[in-house]
């Protein structure tokens, strides 16, 4: 029986045997798939953003519509699902436009940091020695300063606004990786495999590029999954400061820096404006759990020696 | 210089800078290997036989430095001193001209890719033209036959990209180019003659079904298998001269002869010359044909193996020989310890072990001179005789 089925995966081709596999191992544990369907069902919001909450002809569709001039949030109506925010900013609308907004910080820090991470990190591993001790000692210079009020600083130097703060928090976090980076090109290039591939003629930059990247690359990948809802997270908490977006933009951490001011409620009713900073708040906690659990998911898709056990 | 001498090796001195001390790891280690031979290198455990074989291909472990010395490599140019060489150019001589395999063979494949990957990754290395010349002939085949003139316009550019591929193997551009869907047909074209080369190698490696190996990964083989794969990898390209580093010391002792058979077998068939180093004096008797042994950074006798066997001059060798444990004889051990070689004992280093060391072994050390044909022993008292 056994023997009959592994004959039928053979015929179907090496990738989709692999790709099957893969598919298993995700099968298996649960919590990867919460973790991926979390992230899938966020990714259908953000394609459907225009279809779920069409923007107003001629405005920019970041920017939340907003229905009248009181400052007093409004409660769940006909024309505002899920009520409004201070300002008359729609909730629904924020919210719903907000993923796009999570998902392009959350993506384009993690790759910037990335990046850089991988470079800096795999230099200093690779040939040691001073440049290594030059690059640890800067990154030592970040880790000395806590990384979200040094985003802050940086973010004021160069001006409020998203893009600043994915900029801001691209030069914060790139440390992180440089150090993880370095540890495992560092244990990478003492394997027996590295002096085999010199001595079947390998170059230096073959050597770096086929044989020890691959191999350190994936302890960081996940923690780059695994990091993505905690630079949204880190991000959203610089638009609470008022660092981030401009009013009114769809933002999650701006959404709640809304709210600040009716967190307490009224006199005797704590929870009156709840759906305020409650809707964003979920938002955010939903996406950053995604992220994590996608992580081990990751995991346990690319690193071959947990695989095929 | 004789003619069939492949690998000459002259006074080679390596030492580490480590931070405890400078360690003379190898001292004036001087020897020579001819063609279609097997030189078996013993000794115990840090006297520097794996430290001599990675030298030779100039791959010294960090912070072991080559201080001086010469190496002799017969290639295609004659003799060359791979000492003068930039590093540019020993890429090239390694797995061409020499190669090595490892102890443990299961940490000398990278775990992230098919046996199948491995393997050609060796080939291409140095053969990349010759497979690019065999994808240019069958595309030339293809369009002598092609009628569409749709396909025959493909097949050209194929064609061409080919030609300029053999013009200039390593072209940045081109290879970027190749990374395109439809031109991406070209690689596989090469990468299924580079198989058919892998298979055939797979195949001489004792492996029944190289299909299904290609496509294993390496924790899926066994270490007697994963052994002969690295095998396979060190002779893809023919070379002249095989370093063997202890490469059956990690397996079981029936797997451990097979593979001693296949080297011995491909040893005769593919004329190569292996340097085969070993504690093991039972895997010596029967694979090498001269043997040196090596103590604490020196060699101290090489000679053939029948020779050694029955005429042991140096006291150490004997005592090497003496200590192999055989029933119904008293086990005899060696009396006291490996120097350390960040202070080496002066003179003749095995002079606080031997039994015969007098006032001249503390004081001088001894150089290694032929006392018979093709026996060289470097010792003040050559015993026995």
């Amino acid at each position: 029986m056994a023997e009959e089925s592994s004959s039928r995966w053979k015929s179907l081709g090496p990738l989709i045997m692999e790709i099957k596999f893969t598919f298993k191992r995700i099968r298996q544990s649960p919590l990867s798939i919460i973790g991926m369907s979390i992230i899938f069902f966020y990714a259908v919001i953000a394609i459907l953003a225009p279809v779920l909450a069409p923007p107003q002809p001629g405005r920019d569709p970041y920017i939340m519509p907003c229905y009248g001039v009181s400052p007093m949030p409004s409660p769940p109506s006909e024309k505002a699902i899920w009520g409004t925010t201070e300002g008359q900013y729609d909730i629904y609308y924020g919210c719903i436009w907000g993923v796009r907004t999570a998902f392009r910080t959350g993506i384009l820090t993690t790759i910037g940091t990335l990046i850089i991470g991988i470079i800096i990190g795999s230099i200093a591993g690779y040939y040691g020695g001073k440049i290594d001790e030059i690059i640890m000692r800067i990154t030592d210079m970040f880790y000395a300063i806590p990384t979200i009020v040094l985003a802050m600083a940086i973010v004021v130097l160069l001006g409020v606004g998203l893009d600043n703060v994915i900029k801001a928090m691209i030069i914060v976090g790139w440390p992180t990786y440089a150090r993880l980076m370095r540890a495992e090109v560092m244990r990478i290039k003492n394997e027996d495999y590295i002096e085999a591939a010199r001595a079947i003629g390998c170059s230096n930059l073959r050597i770096i590029a086929k044989h020890v990247l691959p191999n350190a690359i994936y302890p960081v990948i996940i923690m780059a999954s695994m990091n993505i809802g905690n630079v949204v997270l880190a991000a959203s908490a610089l638009s609470f400061l008022g660092l981030g977006s401009p009013a009114g933009y769809a933002d999650w951490g701006a959404m709640i820096s809304l709210s600040r001011n009716w967190i307490l409620g009224l006199p005797g009713n704590p929870l009156a404006f709840w759906y305020t900073y409650t809707i964003p708040g979920l938002f955010i906690f939903t996406f950053v759990l995604g992220w994590n659990l996608l992580g081990d998911a990751f995991r346990d898709m690319l690193d071959p020696l947990v695989r095929r056990r | 210089m004789e003619n069939d001498i492949v690998l000459k090796v002259e006074d080679l001195k390596v030492r580490f800078y480590t931070y405890e001390g400078i360690v003379k790891a190898i001292e004036k280690v001087s020897l020579f290997l001819k063609e279609g031979e097997i030189l078996g290198v013993v000794g115990e455990t840090g006297c520097g036989k794996s430290v001599t074989a990675l030298s030779v291909m100039r791959l010294t472990p960090h912070p072991g430095r080559i201080e001086d010395g010469k190496i002799y490599l017969k290639t295609d140019d004659g003799m060359v001193n791979l000492m003068e060489k930039d590093e540019k150019y020993l890429e090239k001589i390694r797995g061409r001209y020499i190669s090595i395999i490892f102890q443990e063979p299961g940490a000398a494949l990278d775990p992230l890719y098919k046996i199948g990957e491995q393997i050609s990754e060796a080939l291409l290395i140095h053969r990349k033209v010759k497979y690019y010349k065999d994808a240019l002939r069958i595309v030339e085949n293809k369009l002598k036959d092609e009628k569409g003139s749709l396909r025959k316009y493909f097949l050209n550019i194929e064609k061409k990209i080919l030609n300029e591929l053999i013009k200039n193997p390593n072209s940045l551009f081109i290879s970027i180019i190749l990374k395109l869907p439809l031109l991406k047909r070209i690689k596989k074209l090469v990468e299924e003659e580079v198989k058919k080369d892998v298979m055939v190698l797979l195949k001489s490696m004792g492996f029944p079904d190289p299909e299904r190996i290609i496509n294993m990964y390496p924790h899926e083989l066994s270490g007697g298998m994963k052994q002969r794969v690295v095998i396979a990898m060190a002779l893809a390209c023919n070379p002249k001269i095989m370093i063997a580093d202890e490469p059956t010391t990690n397996l079981d002792v029936t797997i451990q002869a097979q593979i001693l058979k296949l080297i011995k077998e491909l040893q005769k068939r593919l004329l190569s010359s292996i340097i085969y180093i070993t504690h093991d004096f039972g895997v010596v008797a029967e694979v090498c044909d001269r043997v040196a042994v090596m103590y604490a950074g020196n060699i101290c006798e090489l000679a053939d193996v029948h020779e050694i066997f029955k005429n042991p001059l140096h006291p150490y060798t004997r005592a090497l020989l003496e200590s192999i444990p055989r029933p119904g004889k008293p086990f005899k051990s060696i009396p006291g310890v490996i120097p350390n070689l960040i202070n080496p004992p002066s003179g003749c280093r095995f002079h606080p072990r031997c039994a015969y060391a007098t006032e001249k072994c503390r004081r001088e050390v001894p150089e290694l001179i032929e006392v018979k044909k093709n026996h060289y022993v470097a010792c003040h008292n050559v015993v026995g005789g």
